[in-house]
């Protein structure tokens, strides 16, 4: 039997660290941006501060469920590894 | 007197609660598109490469549906109809020529602004060009074509100068937005549809099974002496069975087209019912978005194209419901190709392919901003609105991937 190819590992990983890069942005970035929009008085693009606070708790959200759902399936992974690399052993 | 323009929400749940719904559904879109690999573009490159309508067919299946679906609620009194036509963009001749551009280009690269998404996220290297490609092509547009297009649509030049209920069919038929109006509008525009879509699908099984036949009785006579003369072979129509019904859920099977097209048809509810009031009701994916991503992209360097490029400064707000839908698609993908093991980086073995994808992503970026939206946030999402824009993006965009086809095969294969 073939090993598990390290992608099954390895992109849990980078979705968990994608959502959480996501949040981290729009919270720096993004939020900064719209400050800046309503401070060039450019109402036409700017979001309103209740529509901002949503996204952002929402994203916030979304990140957890994410993370907890990419480290879910890393550890299910993980073990499948271990087995593998059990059975190859003892056989 | 005109009909209104003020939007009104069906509830007052508030902002946190749209968000997160218009997540939701974007996750699902991802998930159901990738199981049931849908693209626009491939069920129309089907019609000129291998003449099978069964995913074309597909296609105006769901057009049907989301004009019946969204108009039911509506015209029984669910939903306001403003918050139907609200949206409605103009219309002119930017549609037509913005959806051919985008068609060739999106045929071209190899994906839909759907396909493009959930395949970027399973893997396909060539969509990620394609994407970036589509930022670069969003960003041509707003400096070089969006001005004179606004200026056509100021002074009304081969376009209306209004959208909202001025291009509601309702209105355009009846001049009314009453609920036996809206009613009539949605059957006008959904039932042709629908019949439409399974009288091309039924044409398309047909041949399928006249194929299918001699090959299966040329199977068992290769096998062995038959012991029964075998009936019509099972047609690939959608039956309910609680074994398909586990697989597909335990991902082992993909989605077949019409169970994909029924879910996104509900998705589309969902949005429109939850979304009304508050902001774009509608699935609106990648064409506003690609535009966002590549702003995005600027922020850590210092640029914000908010405050001073054509467009960018008075189209684009800096973040809307639709953002985290597109985000959230991706992850739905992701999580669909992951969980399915159909997950792998692909790069494809010809590497023109590459320059292809980033060069057809420009197309598709200049074509749907020129267009004013893509083949969900506009095409889709028209017939849901009960407008026309649908009915000359879909002729326009056919020509486009037919010219691309052509391309392809002369020049490119």
């Amino acid at each position: 039997m073939p090993p598990p190819p390290a992608r099954r590992l390895l992109a849990p990983v980078a979705l968990a660290l994608f959502a959480i890069g996501w949040y981290v942005f729009s919270a720096v970035y993004i939020d900064g941006a719209n400050r800046a929009v309503f401070a060039s008085g450019d109402f036409a693009v700017y979001v309103s501060m209740d529509q901002m606070r949503a996204y952002l708790s929402t994203a916030a959200v979304l990140c957890y469920i994410t993370v907890f759902s990419a480290l879910l399936i890393f550890w299910y992974n993980v073990v499948q590894y271990a087995r593998y690399m059990e059975s190859s052993s003892n056989g | 007197m005109e009909p209104s323009s003020i939007l009104q929400p069906i509830s007052s749940y508030g902002y946190d609660v749209v968000f997160a719904v218009f997540a939701l559904s974007g996750f699902v879109l991802g998930w159901v598109a990738q199981r049931g690999n849908y693209c626009f573009v491939s069920s129309m490159t089907s019609i000129f490469t291998t003449k099978s309508y069964e995913r074309f067919g597909g296609l105006l299946l769901l057009f049907g549906l989301s004009a019946l679906l969204p108009g039911a609620l509506v015209a029984v009194g669910v939903v306001p109809a403003v918050d139907q036509y609200h949206f409605n963009f103009f219309a002119g001749w930017y549609v037509v020529l913005g959806a051919y551009v985008f068609g060739l280009g999106a045929a071209l690269a190899g994906g839909c602004n759907l396909s493009m998404l959930y395949r970027a996220s399973s893997g396909y290297v060539q969509n990620w060009l394609e994407l970036f490609g589509m930022m670069v092509g969003t960003y041509v547009f707003a400096v070089l074509i969006w001005p004179p297009e606004f200026y056509t649509m100021e002074k009304g030049i081969l376009s209306t100068t209004a959208g909202g209920f001025v291009e509601y069919l309702p209105y355009v038929l009846f001049h009314s937005v009453s609920a036996a109006a809206i009613g009539a509008a949605a059957v006008l525009l959904g039932v042709p549809f629908v019949l439409l879509g399974l009288l091309l699908q039924g044409m398309t099984r047909r041949k399928w099974a006249q194929v299918a036949q001699p090959v299966a009785v040329q199977r068992l006579a290769l096998q062995g002496p038959a012991l029964h003369v075998p009936g019509p072979l099972p047609s690939p129509r959608f039956r309910f069975s609680l074994a398909d019904a586990r697989d597909r859920i335990l991902l082992r099977k993909p989605y077949g087209v019409n169970l994909a097209t029924a879910i996104l048809a509900l998705d589309m509810v969902l949005v429109f019912a939850v979304g009304a009031g508050y902001t774009f009701n509608y699935l609106v994916i990648t064409s506003s978005d690609g535009g966002r991503f590549f702003e995005y992209l600027l922020f850590p360097f210092g640029v914000n194209l908010a405050t001073d490029t054509p467009w960018y400064s008075t189209q684009l707000s800096i973040v809307d419901t639709s953002t985290l839908m597109v985000v959230m698609l991706c992850v739905g993908a992701f999580m669909a190709s992951f969980l399915s093991g159909d997950f792998k980086i692909r790069i494809p073995k010809q590497r023109r392919r590459l320059a292809v994808g980033f060069f057809g992503g420009i197309l598709v970026g200049i074509g749907v901003r020129m267009a004013l939206g893509c083949n969900i946030g506009l095409l889709w999402t028209s017939f849901a609105q009960l407008g026309y824009d649908g009915l000359l993006f879909l002729p326009a965009m056919l020509a486009g991937v037919y010219t691309a086809v052509r391309i392809q095969g002369r020049w490119l294969l």
